[in-house]
């Protein structure tokens, strides 16, 4: 049964891996470009609004109103670290067996297969990098050179911002560039306190209104994507009947699909790049249903790699020809090293008994947010780079649950407000190091004959001074704005909870030791583009999946000039 | 919830009220289908409804834990959601209950008023009382607690509630970040 349907109608001007946040933008631009395109989805297909099976549904419905049964916990001892992995939307998530893992050292490995991978359960949290992010590791001495600067990546910033749309105020802050907004959404009383009084005491540190993917305005233009406003339900992340946050299945791929141009093929594991010696050119993917369990060939003059960072490496790693016997491209024996990922261990969180005449009304999907401050300009600490924070302050209703019979009731029935309950979580950039890697097990295999991934990622000393700076610098502002009650946090999670994993093929300038050049081409072999967060040269602190999509967007397009110009 | 609400109702039809299941456990009774973890019957079951009912009690304008059938989200719970060791002491305190209620107040739970109860579940909770049998109490002050906990979130969680007393709009529409409280406005946890 293998590769019986004909070899042309396995042929394609372009092959994207991964339908998810990225491997919507490729998809979307290239075929908007003309490309006919094959988009390869290893999980089965989620349609908008018909598959949110729980979007609607009222929190009685849950059996168990959001929490999961011991036995679902217990088989997932990894997924369920993940406060999302719960009655409303578990259905989402990578199960532990179903695409297993090795831990050398302990990591979260958080996925989504499925259309949309994890844009369908992202935070929808999107931050502009400016040249302080880009600048990082020429100035401080890390990594490599990054090959591109902002303003490579501004015009691609503002493409995406305007189709995904994004709320947000025009801070017209240096550190954290503004971008294309639609009307903000309102900060809380107690977080326009905390704004002023960190405004009052600090002249580098801001408190703004966290950007976010959600449409909050220019309504016309995103009823052409079939989505409408934001709803304040902050039910996002079981998928959105109104389309009103951004996922690949929204928008991006509904988009594509309607050039006539796409194709997307679901239970595609997509086990290796093909390389044609002759050509000396990748020619197509080796797929393995994960149904039938047959192999398939698909070919085509252009390849991006949107896997999601590690099943990027993965791909990659296990694409072993007579040229490329250490992986597809991995000339250097740096393929799968340099990994990164955000710092999220540190937490705070206080009460505020001032401003007690208000209340706020309706859900948030969003959180304040605090740009980094420290080393921004100039080294300024004894660790290297810096954290960017949430903010976020809202009204506790409460009761007194002490009696028991009518007394209980009658508290019950009539609670009262409390005091502002405040909090910040640190989100910080790591340093990719050499001996920070995914290597493939050499014996392991995993359902579809792939090696298992091991994954040996640490936290280090820098990581550790960031979390004490954070706590203390943190409650220097917490007390400065007269919170009290303060306590923090370190909740030593493992790295890669944070669902920023990124590196492993990283873009630089130089083939000894980089893997991607300043488009996103493997340097090796040129008709192949990564562009999800395995090409991530540094991590900074910004939640990253919108620098992923302006490089996808960015590199898209530069393919498209290329195959113009015949150059791959 | 609809497919274990939905086997329930089958059942009921089936059996006429009562679902059955051979048991080889510590009961001649025998034990609820729905709930096998815990291994509990039928008159378990009716015992731990009406503590639910003292716990948040039905009254003439606003209905109670046991009008409400909250013990089911109780059950469910503990069913599903708890450590085996746990579950044993729950179910051991549950079954206590009346033997120990008996010893200190002169009655057995089924048999006191509300006022009654009240009073012996406060005291208990409380740590106010001492029973013959200390083991017992301590199991007795777990399950007393973890009812508690649970019919609270059952109570406030109901359709019930998050439909007629304090609505939970599915669909707000708008958020406001600074509402001014008015005098006397009505407190809805889910606003
Ligand atoms: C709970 C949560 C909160 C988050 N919050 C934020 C946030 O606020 N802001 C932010 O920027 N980011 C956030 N993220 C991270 C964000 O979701 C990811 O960065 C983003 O989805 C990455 O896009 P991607 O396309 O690279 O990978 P994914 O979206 O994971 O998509 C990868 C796709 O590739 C498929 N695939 C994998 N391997 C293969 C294979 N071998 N063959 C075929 N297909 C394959 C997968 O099934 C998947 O569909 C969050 C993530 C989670 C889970």
């Amino acid at each position: 049964m293998v590769n019986i349907i004909s070899k042309a109608d396995r042929t394609y001007d372009a092959i994207v891996i991964g339908s998810g946040m990225s491997g919507g933008w490729s998809a979307k631009e290239l075929t908007e470009k003309g490309l006919k395109t094959l988009l390869l989805e290893r999980g089965r297909e989620v349609v908008h609004i018909k598959d949110y099976p729980t979007s609607n549904m009222y929190p009685f419905e849950f059996e168990h109103r959001g929490k999961l049964p011991l036995e679902i916990i217990k088989e997932n001892p990894i997924v369920s670290k993940n406060s999302n992995f719960n009655e409303y939307k578990q259905h989402l998530f990578v199960k532990d067996k179903e695409h297993p893992y090795i831990q050398s050292e302990p990591f979260g490995w958080i996925r989504g297969y499925q259309t949309g991978g994890r844009s369908l359960m992202w935070g929808r949290m999107v931050q502009r990098w400016s040249d302080y992010d880009f600048d990082g590791p020429a100035r401080d001495g890390f990594a490599v050179d990054w090959p591109i600067r902002y303003k490579d990546l501004a015009p691609w910033y503002s493409h995406v911002e305007k189709f995904i749309g994004v709320s947000g105020n025009r801070d017209g802050l240096k550190e954290l560039p503004d971008g294309e907004f639609l009307p903000p959404m309102e900060m809380t009383a107690a977080e326009e306190y905390f704004k002023a009084s960190v405004a009052k005491s600090y002249n580098d540190r801001h408190v703004i209104m966290g950007r976010c993917a959600h449409i909050t305005g220019n309504f016309d233009f995103y009823a052409k994507q079939g989505r409408g406003r934001c709803q304040y339900r902050d039910l996002c992340r079981r998928g959105c009947p109104f389309g009103g946050y951004f996922s690949s299945n929204s928008s991006t791929i509904p988009w594509a699909m309607n050039t006539g141009n796409l194709t997307i093929r679901h239970h595609s594991v997509v086990d290796s790049i093909l390389y044609d010696e002759e050509k000396g050119k990748a020619s197509g993917v080796k797929v393995i249903d994960s149904q039938t369990m047959e192999e398939v060939e698909y070919y085509a003059k252009i390849i991006f790699v949107n896997a999601g960072s590690i099943n990027t490496n993965l791909i990659l790693l296990n694409s072993k020809s007579s040229r490329f016997p250490n992986g597809f491209g991995n000339d250097n024996e740096l393929m799968g090293r340099y990994i990164a990922f955000h710092n999220y261990r540190a937490e705070i969180s206080a009460q505020y008994d001032g401003l007690k005449e208000y209340r706020t009304e309706g859900r948030r999907p969003s959180n304040g947010y605090i740009p980094r401050f420290r080393n921004v300009k100039k080294q300024e600490t004894d660790f290297l780079r810096g954290y960017a924070s949430t903010f976020r302050g809202s009204r506790e209703i409460s009761s007194d649950k002490s009696g028991v019979g009518e007394e209980l009731k009658e508290s019950l029935l009539n609670p009262e407000y409390g005091s502002w309950r405040v909090g910040s979580g640190m989100m910080g950039e790591t340093i990719p190091k050499h001996e920070s890697r995914v290597i493939l097990d050499k014996t392991k295999k995993d359902q579809w004959g792939i090696p298992l991934l091991d994954i040996l990622v640490q936290y280090d000393d820098n990581d550790e001074k960031m979390i004490q700076d954070f706590h203390e610098q943190f409650t220097e502002m917490y007390e400065k704005a007269g919170f009290t009650n303060i306590k923090t946090r370190d909740n030593h999670l493992a790295p890669g909870f944070d669902i920023h994993e990124m590196g492993g093929v990283r873009m630089g300038r130089d083939p000894k030791t980089s893997l991607l050049n300043g488009n996103n081409q493997l340097h090796a072999c040129k008709n192949v583009f990564v562009t999800d967060g395995a090409c991530m040269t540094s991590t900074s602190t910004q939640n990253p999946s919108l620098t992923y999509m302006a490089i996808t967007a960015r590199a898209a397009n530069i393919a498209v000039e290329e195959l113009n110009k015949r150059k791959v | 919830m609809m497919e274990r609400r939905q086997v329930l109702k089958e059942l009921a039809i089936l059996t006429g009220g009562i679902f059955l299941v051979p048991s080889c456990d510590f009961s001649k009774e025998d034990i609820l289908k729905a709930y096998k973890n815990l291994k509990i019957t039928e008159s378990d079951k009716q015992l731990l409804d009406k503590i639910c009912g003292v716990i948040i009690p039905s009254g003439s304008v606003v209905k109670g834990a046991d009008d409400l059938a909250v013990v089911d989200f109780v059950l469910v719970m503990t069913n599903d959601c708890y450590e085996e060791k746990t579950q044993h002491t729950f179910l051991h305190g549950l079954r206590s209950i009346e033997a120990i209620s008996k010893e200190l107040t002169g009655k057995k739970l089924s048999n006191q008023s509300q006022d009654e109860s009240v009073d012996f579940i406060q005291s208990v909770i409380g740590g106010k009382v001492k029973g013959a049998d200390e083991q017992g109490m301590r199991d007795l002050t777990y399950f007393l607690n973890t009812t508690k906990v649970l019919t609270i979130e059952g109570f406030m969680t109901s359709e019930y509630v998050m439909t007629e007393i304090m609505p939970y709009e599915l669909v707000p529409g708008s958020f406001k970040g600074k509402v001014k409280i008015q005098e006397g406005e009505k407190v809805n946890i889910y606003g």
